[in-house]
């Protein structure tokens, strides 16, 4: 572990330009640039917004002011978001950098660390102009917005635990890559981001709570919707899982990093 | 005291029969191996001094670059160990592991930051490599853009930009133009002069030859030979002409027109690998074998200077053909520039007339008037001098490499020729 630290440190300076490197390349060749970051999941809310807001009539229970759906959705599809770029990114992390890991010599654990932070540069450019919006339409919840400083942790740190172990599991067997993009399709609809959980029938809320996600996102949406603190308890194993999915990550790294050229 | 040291290295790829099985063996608790091994390097060791040229040569598919992958640290072994002394700079595969979407320079960039190139030292350091590349504008360009030789011309400056202790390179130069290989030649023999320690892969065996003062032989995962760089080379060049005689010889039992022969007329069928068919003539007259000897009769691939050889040209009569053929010889340059052309009537002969059956072995001897190079010969036989038209022509028949006495290479002698000249100091 104080080795992969030291590692960290020792290359920081390419960790830093890396992310700097892949904000500028995504954007750098578009003409909207840096826009799209802001268009892309604002086109999905409007989407979300027309249809179950307007269309469906859904409404929330308790309904606070116009904005409250939306707001609820924000605050979901942004931090959803967050955990889906991590593992989509994480699980081909080995796979697209083949042509460096096969002939520079570096810590491999730098190339996960980039995708990590620079999915969560991404998020906070994104989020804080939804902060904006908040405050503007006076919906800021205040100081209880700290709250989500720990949920966001436990979140990065489940998607990036999760992320490793199947970008190690993946350089081995390719199949893993197509599950997740069809594990994310299903694992969206599975977690309340788009209806609203206490609207389902109970023997579905109960189905739910064991999505690690659900937890999570519902702490969102007790900050954001309900200006509450966040429910840590119901987190216990989103967090239990958080650790063995880094632990399992890391130990599948180590194990295999060796292995790992060869098969790509 | 060392700079590589390679302990009884070995490397073996793991290879599942089936996919499902590597599953299996992660998941089930049972000790049992469910791969077989593919053995690529056995118990490979030796040792290089700082500051020396080390080349590592032999056939495609033999374990050399896994070797500079192990060293370089990319791959690991699967058993042994590899111990050096001091920062490594590596150039694996032509490249650095460019990323084809950013441009020359920030991949030099990228390349550096993982060399360890500080911030301070970076601006200087990309200038140099963009000096060295000499790509113009192309440097600011996606490398997706940039043909292969300019890859290459990047990835050997950014690999060179910075003083490593030890330099690996890995076929670089076999890419770059002619100007750009001499370049790198001048900085790689400033790095030795600097005391830098480089690895070198080539199939450019006169560079080996020129630049290294030792060589490691590999073949099939095996150390074959390590020793003086110009006896390895020897070494190496003549089992590959042996390896083709065993391989003829098999091929040559059970043929159909395996009557009673002179021993001399022998049949290579590898004699044509590099030539199109459809370069060929009508095969009236068509060649069986060509050879080049040594003053003994051994067939070689590799000689020196003001060796006498013996080239033979086994042909056989298809078609009755009349009098008057004759038979030429062209020894080119690696680009195909020819150098030498021996066509038997600049010497006066020509063949008589022959009836199908018949055969005629010509011969050439003469001493070797190159001093060094790689040589590639072509070999034609026409009815008469001044035709068009062939019997048989053979492209690249043989190649082989002349090498420089090594009283001359101390005296670091660089041309294709070697003339005596009265040499003086004139004073004004």
């Amino acid at each position: 572990m104080k080795d992969i630290l030291l590692a960290i440190l020792k290359y920081r300076g390419f960790i830093w330009s890396s992310v700097k490197r892949d904000f500028q390349s995504r954007y750098q060749m578009s003409i909207l640039g840096a826009a799209w970051l802001v268009l892309q999941p604002l086109a999905m809310i409007t989407v979300y917004t027309v249809i179950f807001s307007q269309l469906m009539q859904a409404r929330l229970p308790q309904s606070t002011g116009p904005f409250a759906y939306s707001i609820y959705l924000c605050s979901g599809i942004l931090t959803w978001g967050l955990f889906a770029e991590i593992l989509s990114r994480m699980q081909v992390v080995f796979i697209e950098n083949a042509n460096l890991l096969k002939k520079v010599t570096f810590p491999r654990i730098c190339l996960p660390v980039i995708i990590i932070l620079s999915c969560i540069m991404n998020f906070l450019i994104i989020f804080s102009l939804f902060i904006f919006f908040l405050a503007v339409t006076g919906n800021f919840p205040g100081f209880n917005i700290l709250f989500i400083i720990p949920v966001l942790i436990v979140q990065v740190l489940f998607a990036s635990g999760l992320g490793i172990t199947l970008g190690v599991l993946n350089v081995f067997f390719r199949d893993v890559g197509q599950f997740v993009t069809v594990l994310l399709q299903f694992w969206f609809w599975f977690t309340p981001v788009v209806y609203v959980y206490t609207t389902l029938p109970v023997w579905a809320q109960g189905w739910l709570s064991y999505n690690p996600m659900t937890s999570i996102i519902n702490g969102y949406h007790e900050v954001f919707v309900h200006n509450t603190m966040p429910d840590f308890f119901a987190m216990k194993w989103v967090i239990a899982l958080a650790i063995i999915f880094c632990g399992l990550g890391l130990y599948l790294f180590r194990k295999h990093a060796a292995d790992m050229v060869d098969e790509l | 005291m060392y700079s590589i040291k390679v302990e009884n290295v070995s490397k073996s790829y793991k290879q599942y029969p089936r996919k499902i099985d590597r599953l299996l063996e992660w998941i089930l608790p049972s000790k049992k191996n469910r791969f077989h091994e593919k053995c690529v390097l056995k118990d490979i060791s030796f040792e290089i001094e700082k500051g020396e040229a080390v080349g590592i040569i032999g056939v495609n598919g033999a374990g050399k670059s896994t070797l500079l992958k192990i060293i370089t640290g990319t791959t690991a072994a699967t058993s042994g160990q590899v111990k050096s002394q001091g920062r490594i700079a590596a150039l694996l595969e032509l490249g650095m592991g460019f990323h084809p979407d950013f441009t020359g320079r920030q991949n030099a960039i990228i390349a550096g930051q993982l060399l360890g190139i500080t911030e301070d030292d970076m601006d200087e350091v990309i200038r140099d490599v963009e000096n060295f590349a000499g790509i113009g504008e192309y440097f600011d360009s996606p490398v997706r853009t940039y043909s292969s030789g300019m890859q290459a011309r990047v990835a050997f400056s950014v690999a060179t930009a910075v003083q490593a202790d030890i330099l690996i390179v890995d076929e670089a130069l076999s890419v770059g133009d002619l100007a750009f290989q001499a370049k790198c030649m001048q900085r790689m023999n400033k790095m030795l002069e600097d005391n830098v320690t480089i690895l070198f892969v080539s199939h450019a065996l006169f560079q080996v030859r020129q630049f290294c003062s030792r060589a490691v032989y590999i073949a099939e995962g095996e150390v074959k030979a390590f020793g003086s760089a110009a006896k390895v080379c020897d070494l190496y060049q003549n089992s590959l002409v042996e390896n083709k005689i065993s391989i003829k010889e098999q091929e040559d039992t059970g043929l159909i027109f395996n009557h009673k022969l002179d021993p001399d007329i022998t049949v290579n069928h590898n004699l044509r690998q590099n030539s199109l068919q459809e370069n060929a003539g009508s095969l009236d007259l068509e060649f069986l074998d060509f050879k080049m000897l040594n003053a003994e009769g051994k067939e070689i691939a590799t000689l020196y200077a003001k060796d006498k050889v013996t080239v033979q040209a086994v042909i056989r009569c298809n078609r009755d053909v009349p009098a008057e053929a004759c038979v030429g010889m062209l020894i080119g340059d690696k680009n195909g520039f020819p150098v030498l052309s021996m066509n038997s009537n600049y010497y006066g002969t020509r063949l008589e007339s022959l009836k199908a059956g018949d055969h005629v072995i010509m011969s050439w001897e003469f001493v070797i008037p190159f001093y060094m190079g790689e040589y590639r010969i072509d070999i034609g036989i026409k009815p008469e001098p001044y035709s068009s038209d062939f019997y048989d022509r053979i492209f690249c028949v043989k190649v082989f490499t002349v090498n420089t006495p090594v009283e001359l290479l101390k005296e670091n002698f660089g041309g294709m020729l070697y003339i005596p000249a009265e040499m003086k100091v004139v004073k004004k």
